[in-house]
């Protein structure tokens, strides 16, 4: 990574860091101004992400799915994408404090890592990685908003302000359907993944740490999903439960290659 | 009897179950797979080694542990099911709902209420079917609506794909084989030839005899992207078996995984006659022994230098390091490139020429197709249960006024929007026929 692109990167890093700050800072204060213009600083950021994403993409010849950055640099764009869509859409700009720093952590991780641009091997030259890495990188956003919405909502539930009493329930729904979105789309991204193996390894299921470590967060996000519609969690303990619950996804992405061995999986390798 | 059939059926017990398995996953990413590391678990001493040993968790597929806890949540599974169906199919069916009911329910609080006059029913029933509603008349004045009804049989469907899972699980594990083998451009070979990766429990190596006819590499900036093997399998028409698209002949299938190089030697005798011929893979990294003429001539190959994967133009040139031996006197040390001859006094050494060998996987299994099914019906009951889910709608209308009453089964704010959303359409519907109403008789008055 050298020269604009560099340039623009860590422009971009900053950008994100300084209007995650701005959000904490006017969430804490209650500084609203603040907040909409950090709201302004987010979306232009995102515009300057969407331009690297579609740099580098140009550059390698190839959707930026090769190692940890580049997995790192899509897989923030569709963090960052999903806020903004339900800071938007829904009126959540709240969110953005909750959910943004793990996209500006996920980027710092890739900028740490190997960002040579590499042709593509032929284990990932299949129609079903890009299936597995988008519904992955779907999935992913979606856990990163019922986090952040979890957190919003533990935030606002123990501070208890006469406009928070209005805006817990949508946070509330808000996390059940971020759940929902990356339930389902993680079970995609599995089955995907598990067709995908099939025709590269010759087995659908290998207990491969990072298929194994999959299968345990989707495992999670389910048994949040049957305790909230059938046990009845609600509120602060189903906002607990989803902001641990991204734990195990940030591990499935980074933390089994790192520190457990015997992984086949390439997309780790840095 | 009843206590244990409701600890059966119990949601808590399910959600235990879950969380077992979640723990003996996360053992298993914890501790090394044999199916991960080819069987070589690293050795541990003491307790955790006895525990990791005793609860199999180094084979956590085939751990009675974990065994165990799938048949507890199959079969809870099942009681969940067998409970659940009465009233999924109940709820299936559009019930009548009775004019108290109605009444009671869009008295309600939460109910919306709207000032329209001349409301008709037709433009309600229009209004309704336009966001989905299936409406029933109750009364004169009201009405019921219920929008995705069959939402419950997602979940039906989300959790009878376990069971395909299960099937197909178990299928593959009767019947996979899988070997896999190195065959040099030209060789036949079969899957009795292969180093046996898992054995079925009924039955031997599949019947898979077949030739690789060429191994062909892709290069991007000098780096080998992607390989082709072209194989004829069983006397039949060249195919081609890439990497992520393997030749399938019914259960079978041949995948290519790596390719390197094979040399060719010709051992002659000193009159020029052919003593032995033999093609044999060139280590990449390590000198490969081959005894030739019953082990008489020995010919020592050093990896060839240079990285990465020559291209075939490359081959015809490239040259390699040899050492030949005959009785155990060292009698020729040098390079040869394909077409040389290394001479010494008992005859000599030709390298013919160098190949590719490719690196191939033959599995053999039955079950994939369930496994598939099992995926996409876990896809589709999720999303139709959960997102596509159930809302029921009750309005009641008087002269120039109207109340809306809703349910939706998990999302009450979007829910709410959506009333609101209904109120507003019959509303703005019912204006805009006024409107039309008001302009043709403006029309008929003028003409």
């Amino acid at each position: 990574m050298t020269g604009a692109f560099a340039g623009l990167f860590w422009t971009m890093l900053v950008m994100y860091a300084v209007t995650v700050a701005a959000q904490i800072y006017g969430q804490t204060f209650d500084k609203r101004g603040m907040m909409q213009r950090a709201w302004y600083g987010i979306a232009g950021a995102f515009a300057l992400h969407t331009v690297l994403v579609a740099w580098r993409w140009i550059a390698t010849g190839h959707v930026p799915t090769i190692g940890n950055f580049e997995n790192a640099l899509a897989g923030a764009w569709f963090i960052v994408l999903m806020v903004l869509w339900a800071g938007w859409k829904e009126r959540y700009p709240l969110l953005a404090a909750g959910a943004l720093p793990f996209a500006v952590i996920i980027l710092g991780g890739g900028a740490m890592s190997d960002t040579t641009a590499r042709p593509m091997s032929a284990s990932l030259r299949s129609f079903w990685l890009y299936i597995h890495i988008f519904f992955a990188w779907l999935a992913y956003g979606g856990y990163t908003v019922a986090c952040g919405a979890g957190i919003a909502y533990l935030v606002k539930s123990r501070r208890r302000r006469p406009d928070d009493e209005a805006a817990l329930p949508r946070l509330e729904e808000l996390m059940f359907r971020s759940t929902v979105f990356g339930f389902i789309t993680d079970a995609v991204m599995i089955a995907a993944g598990s067709i995908w193996a099939k025709d590269l390894w010759g087995a659908y299921w290998s207990w491969d740490p990072v298929e194994t470590w999959s299968l345990l967060s989707w495992l999670i996000y389910g048994l949040a999903l049957h305790l909230r519609i059938t046990m009845g969690w609600r509120g602060r303990k189903l906002a607990w439960l989803l902001v641990f619950s991204i734990i195990g996804v940030l591990i499935s992405f980074w933390g089994v290659n790192l520190v457990m061995e015997g992984s086949s999986h390439v997309f780790n390798g840095g | 009897m009843k206590r244990v059939l409701a600890i059966v059926v119990s949601i808590r017990t399910s959600v235990v179950l879950m969380l077992l398995i979640a723990v003996m996953l996360l053992a298993s990413v914890v501790v090394p797979q044999r199916s991960a590391v080819g069987g070589a678990v690293p050795t541990r001493t003491g307790a955790p080694h006895f525990l990791i040993d005793t609860l199999g968790l180094s084979d956590i597929a085939a751990s009675p542990l974990f065994i165990g806890a799938l048949v507890l949540f199959y079969l809870n599974l099942v009681a969940v099911l067998a409970q659940r169906l009465p009233s999924i199919l109940g709820k299936v069916r559009l019930r009548k709902l009775t004019a108290e009911a109605l009444e009671k329910w869009v008295a309600s609080p939460r109910a919306v209420e709207r000032a329209c006059d001349n409301l008709e029913v037709a433009i309600i029933v229009k209004t309704l079917r336009g966001f989905g509603f299936r409406p029933q008349r109750v009364t004169n004045s009201s009405m019921y609506a219920v929008k995705h009804r069959y939402a419950a049989i997602g979940f039906l469907l989300f959790h009878v794909a376990f069971f395909f899972l299960c099937a197909g699980g178990l299928l593959i594990w009767y019947t996979r084989w899988s070997g896999e083998l190195r065959v040099i451009e030209g060789q036949s070979a079969d899957a009795t030839s292969a180093r046996v990766l898992r054995r079925r429990p009924p039955g031997g190596a599949p019947d898979l005899p077949f030739t690789l006819e060429k191994m062909t590499p892709s290069f991007e900036h000098g780096e080998a992207t992607d390989l082709r093997a072209t194989v004829r399998v069983s006397g039949g028409a060249p195919v081609d078996a890439w990497v992520n698209h393997p030749v399938e002949r019914g259960a079978e299938s041949i995948l290519v995984t790596d390719i390197g190089i094979a040399s060719v030697l010709w051992l002659q005798d000193a009159r020029s006659f052919g003593v032995d011929r033999v093609a044999v893979p060139v280590g990449r990294n390590e000198t490969v022994d081959v005894p030739l003429a019953a082990g008489i001539v020995k010919v020592m190959i050093q990896p060839p230098h240079g990285p990465g994967l020559p291209s075939r133009e490359e081959l015809q040139t490239l040259p390699l390091d040899l050492v030949i031996s005959e009785g155990g006197r060292e009698v020729f040390r040098g390079s040869l490139r394909p077409g040389d001859a290394a001479q010494f006094a008992g005859g000599r050494l030709v390298l013919s020429e160098l190949r590719y060998w490719g690196g191939l996987r033959i599995v053999s299994e039955r079950g994939g197709s369930l496994l598939i099914i099992g995926f996409v019906l876990i896809a589709a009951g999720a999303t139709w249960r959960l997102l596509l889910h159930r809302r029921d709608l009750v309005i009641a209308w008087s002269g120039c006024s109207f109340r809306l009453a809703g349910h939706g089964e998990w999302f009450a704010d979007r829910d709410r929007r959506e009333l609101d959303d209904v109120a507003n359409a019959i509303v703005r519907a019912t204006g805009e026929r006024e409107a039309r109403a008001h302009a043709s008789k403006g029309i008929e008055v003028n003409a």
